[in-house]
């Protein structure tokens, strides 16, 4: 297993590098110069203009200011913002525990919705309880996570004022606050996860409680709980871990939508912001965090994999 | 028996299953019973309802969608009236079971230790180290060669013999008193079904667990049963000792099934077939469910239900049959075995070959790695030489990885050879062509005249696909056949395999097994061809069946003259349709001759391991005979041994067979063989490996 994770991360070199350059290429896709908006747009003077685009570096080749970004960033130094002060590591140092927790706080909400209801429901195909949830699962996908998240907002902040609706408290100050803060917004992004989920496993469950290995396992007389619990899932947990690997890539960096309705200060809304002012340095700082964790999620799920089959390992 | 005695007692078993319009019944008053280390052969074709009815007595019938009724007495207690609980603790620990597929039986994501581990916990409760020594210990016990290493390993690591040894491990790791044994060597080799076989005898002598072995094999039967229970379309139709049976069935099922058996066969003459085929639940002919396929039915015989009459009670002599005419009948028991008689006509032996394989390779790489890299390569078939006459059968015969299929896809280029040439000459007056130099349209049309035949009848048509489309499409494809000319010509193909043009418009779900198999055949005479490559035709159809499509193939070779190249791991199929048998071991032929030579006095010592591993459907016979069980597994053709591939397992090996690779040594007969016993060893030189071992056992009494 060991060597098969060493194996994992070398190839991950190669990819890593792939990726920064593919980020650090955004610029000439960008449209616009920066160096014109921050001469003053309209009323620019062209001297200033050249001169910011020399202090900007812009006036070098293209794989020169790559070389240079690329050695920086492999550093930890990923620039100044255009428009901002500090760095654009810095800032994203701070805004990233707001985005992590509410990824990771949406996973634990489709992991509880899915897991359980995806078990049931394979367990007594056909059954009430399976219709159920194939309904509820059909509803959870259908609706849109800003939606589900005023809905969440008018009837526990509003209406009830059981829960907070507006801002973050970091996990240093108040563990409750933290955690009182993350329900609503954790609660709407991992509804849809989990109705996923759960239709997921109900699949690959009854598929797998089909199976001859099973069969034999109750000839046995092991008890239905150690046979579904352990037996089963361990055969059926691939196909849903792809689905929650995806899910949280996704979170990480599709979240700003919620981060916006309860005015939560975390990378999503900080990328939108910067994508507007065409800050480059902090959009490309941002994406390559974001890449990076996408990488480093499937790696987490190929080990997933191995550790599921054995057989992936010998390939 | 009377019931006390008895270990199990099953009574008036009813099963039904839910179906689209109600329940369905598919085993009806069933009753046998299994006295304390007695070995009981449940045997049936698939559909008779001996798989359910070893699953009922293991509570393993869903409540969901089956309805089980009559009465399971076993140990003292009625098994049917148990709590879910309560049967779960009777699961395993007292009555244990064993399947078909060993290659799925066991759970690929866990170890195979742990997974007997799992099985002693749920019934004792013990640490998990202690339960870790017992898997170990069982392991050692079913013969898994290192097992305090192997108890580590995944399944996937494991040959199919060895994960059957690991199931019967795993059954037999809380001591049942009874074991459940369905179909246990089905899906094995021969030679693996003997060392499993003998396996179970031993354990059964160690431990006196009781069996009930459910098989649709009758010399599996004749091995290791002590009585038998006949059952066709749910029912019991007879229930006798071993003996009785073999010698004087009293029942036509029973004398239908022993008689179509293609060892009893002569060979050159047709094989016994029961005409029809097994009736579906649901739809059962009325009176005595076997009538439309009787040669003795009488009106008598549909006018009622017939009960089971007993001819004898007591204790394991109990005998009993369904049949209203078994006091005036006098059935036929197993056949002789034909010794060799008929000597094989050499068809066509003058006349330029059909095909003509020199060299043959297929090497598959080995890529490992994250660059992928080719490690080493997978020699599947390497340098394969035959030739085959118009009009002959060549047998080709060899365990599993032995690369006979291989070499089946060789031959028509289905996949690329490595390296050597198949000369195939369709028109005797001209030269043949090398297939495996055409390309594009020249391959296409060179091919025509070759087809082939696979051995799932249920995979092999297009399911969405009406049979006059799957007949039709080789005729629209190459000669531009189109509409009603198509369909003139499809019904004609399916008369010729004996079904009707009226089931042209019919899809593939509504035939049998068989019936498909007469599909599959109509769709490849389509072009006339003068080569049928035939991949195992009927290892997946019932015995009766079986016998049917080779009877047609052997009426279509004699009309149309065809040749075949029959693919089969079993002897005993494979002697009977063939004019020559070439036996394969490790991507090489070993030995290649006339079928009655091969089959009846081997040069080869693989060849005579193979034919002894088939038993005689003879119990007295087949339990005094002297086999050879070859030990362990075929090696892997990735690394395959030095010199005689086959001197790792073979029981007269000398030191030259693993140094020098054997020459072909040509018998009298005209066998070709490549063995060193022929060459350097005590110099057999043409005579039959037999005589070796009835020299070495007259040698050992002496």
């Amino acid at each position: 297993m060991a060597t098969f994770i060493l194996r994992r991360l070398l190839a991950l070199i190669p990819l890593l590098l792939l990726i920064s350059f593919v980020v650090y290429a955004l610029v000439l896709i960008v449209p616009g110069d920066p160096s014109y908006t921050l001469a003053g747009g309209t009323k620019a003077d062209p001297a200033t203009i050249i001169r910011i685009r020399h202090q900007l570096h812009l006036d070098e080749s293209f794989l020169s200011q790559y070389w240079r970004w690329f050695t920086h960033a492999i550093q930890g130094d990923l620039g100044h913002p255009l428009f901002n002060r500090g760095t654009v590591a810095e800032n994203i140092w701070q805004r990233f525990p707001i985005t992590l927790s509410l990824a990771l706080g949406a996973m634990v909400v489709s992991f509880l919705i899915g897991i359980p209801a995806g078990i049931l429901s394979a367990i007594r195909p056909g059954t009430w309880l399976d219709r159920l949830v194939t309904l509820g699962s059909s509803t959870g996908i259908a609706m849109p996570d800003f939606w589900v998240a005023m809905i969440l907002v008018s009837f526990f902040a509003v209406s009830n004022n059981i829960l907070p609706s507006l801002g973050w408290v970091p996990i240093s100050e108040s563990l409750w606050g933290w955690f009182e803060h993350l329900i609503l917004p954790c609660v709407a992004l991992g509804l849809a996860g989990g109705a996923t989920l759960a239709r997921q496993l109900r699949g690959s469950l009854i598929d797998v409680l089909d199976q001859d290995y099973i069969r034999s396992a109750r000839a046995m007389g092991l008890r239905e709980r150690e046979i579904i619990g352990k037996l089963a899932l361990k055969n059926a947990a691939a196909a849903p871990l792809t689905i929650a690997g995806i899910q949280f890539a996704y979170l990480l960096g599709g979240t700003f939508i919620i981060e916006n309705i309860f005015s939560m200060p975390g990378l999503g809304s900080y990328l939108l912001s910067a994508t507007g002012s065409k800050d480059l340095p902090v959009i490309q700082g941002g994406v390559l965090v974001v890449a990076l964790i996408f990488v480093l999620v499937n790696l987490a799920v190929d080990i997933g994999y191995a550790y599921l089959n054995p057989k992936v390992q010998l390939q | 028996m009377s019931a006390d005695d008895a270990l199990l007692t099953v009574s008036g078993l009813g099963i039904e299953f839910a179906g689209v319009d109600g329940w369905i019944q598919v085993v009806e008053d069933v009753g046998f019973s299994i006295a304390p280390g007695e070995t009981l052969g449940l045997v049936g074709e698939s559909g008779s309802g001996k798989t359910v009815s070893a699953l009922a007595v293991m509570g393993l019938i869903a409540r969901a969608n089956g309805r089980v009724t009559g009465s399971i007495r076993f140990d003292g207690r009625e098994l049917l009236e148990l709590a879910d609980d309560d049967m779960r603790l009777v699961r395993g620990a007292e009555i244990a079971m064993i399947f078909q597929e060993p290659m799925t039986s066991l759970n690929p994501a866990f170890t195979v230790g742990n997974q007997i581990a799992r099985a002693v916990r749920a019934h004792q409760s013990v640490s998990k180290s202690k339960a870790m020594a017992r898997a170990v210990e069982m392991l050692d016990l079913v013969g898994i060669p290192d097992a305090r290493r192997r108890v580590d390993d995944y399944p996937h690591a494991f040959s199919g013999g060895m994960r059957q040894r690991a199931m019967i491990a795993m059954a037999l790791s809380c001591d049942p008193k009874l074991l459940i044994a369905d179909e246990p060597t089905t899906a094995l080799d021969v030679t693996v079904q003997a060392q499993i076989l003998d396996l179970m005898r031993s354990i059964q002598a160690e431990f006196g667990t009781a069996v009930l072995f459910v098989t649709h094999d009758f010399g599996v039967v004749a091995d290791i049963c002590e009585r038998v229970a006949v059952m066709y379309a749910g029912e019991i139709v007879e229930e006798a000792p071993v003996h009785e049976v073999f010698v004087r069935p009293h029942h036509p099922y029973s004398e239908g099934l022993l008689a179509s058996m293609p060892q009893a066969a002569r060979p050159g003459e047709r094989l016994t077939v029961i005409p029809g085929q097994v009736p579906r639940p649901g739809s059962l002919p009325d009176g005595c469910r076997f009538h439309p396929r009787c040669s003795y039915a009488q009106p008598e015989c549909i006018a009622a239900p017939v009960p089971l009459t007993r001819r004898s009670e007591s204790g394991s002599d109990a005998a009993s049959a369904r049949c209203v005419r078994e006091s005036e009948l006098t059935l036929q028991g197993a056949p002789e075995i034909s010794a060799a008689t008929a000597p094989s006509a050499a068809v066509g032996a003058a006349s330029a070959p059909l095909l003509e394989v020199r060299g043959l390779r297929k090497e598959f790489p080995i890529v490992r790695g994250f660059l992928r890299r080719v490690q080493g390569h997978v020699h599947a078939v390497d340098g394969v030489d035959f030739s085959i006459a118009p009009g002959e059968t060549l047998g080709l015969v060899g365990e599993s990885g032995s690369g006979k299929s291989t070499v089946a896809r060789l031959v028509l280029r289905l996949i690329e050879a490595s390296g050597g040439s198949v000369v195939f000459a369709p028109d005797p007056e001209q030269a043949g062509t090398d297939i495996l130099q055409l390309g594009g349209r020249a391959l296409q049309r060179g091919r025509r005249e070759m087809q082939i035949i696979f051995q799932d009848p249920y995979s092999s048509l297009d399911p969405r696909s009406t049979i006059a489309n799957a007949v039709g499409e080789p005729l629209e494809i190459h000669e531009g056949l189109r509409g009603k000319e198509r369909d003139q010509r499809s019904g004609d193909l399916l008369e010729l395999v004996g079904m009707g043009r009226h089931m042209l418009s019919r899809y593939p779900y509504e035939f049998s097994g068989g019936q498909r198999q007469r599909i599959a055949v109509a769709r490849a005479l389509a072009l006339n061809p003068r080569l049928l490559v035939c991949d195992e035709p009927v290892s997946s159809l019932d015995v009766s069946t079986q016998s049917q499509v080779i009877n047609l193939l052997a009426d279509l070779q004699e009309r149309l003259g065809l040749a075949y190249l029959f693919i089969a791991h079993d002897l005993s199929v494979v002697r009977h349709i063939s004019h020559r048998i070439a036996v394969m071991y490790l991507g090489r032929i070993v030995e290649i001759g006339p079928a009655a030579d091969v089959a009846h006095s081997p040069t080869h010592p693989y060849t005579e391991a193979l034919l002894s591993a088939i038993p005689v459907p003879d119990p007295v016979r087949q339990r005094e005979r002297k086999r050879i069980v070859l030990e362990g597994d075929i090696p892997s053709p990735a690394d395959p041994p030095n010199g005689c591939r086959f001197h790792t397992r073979c029981p007269y090996a000398m030191d030259v067979c693993a140094l020098e690779d054997p020459a072909p040594f040509e018998t009298p007969n005209g066998t070709t063989v490549w063995c060193h016993l022929h060459t350097a060893g005590p110099s057999l030189a043409g005579d039959t490996v037999l005589s070796l071992t009835t020299t070495a056992s007259s040698e050992a009494h002496a």
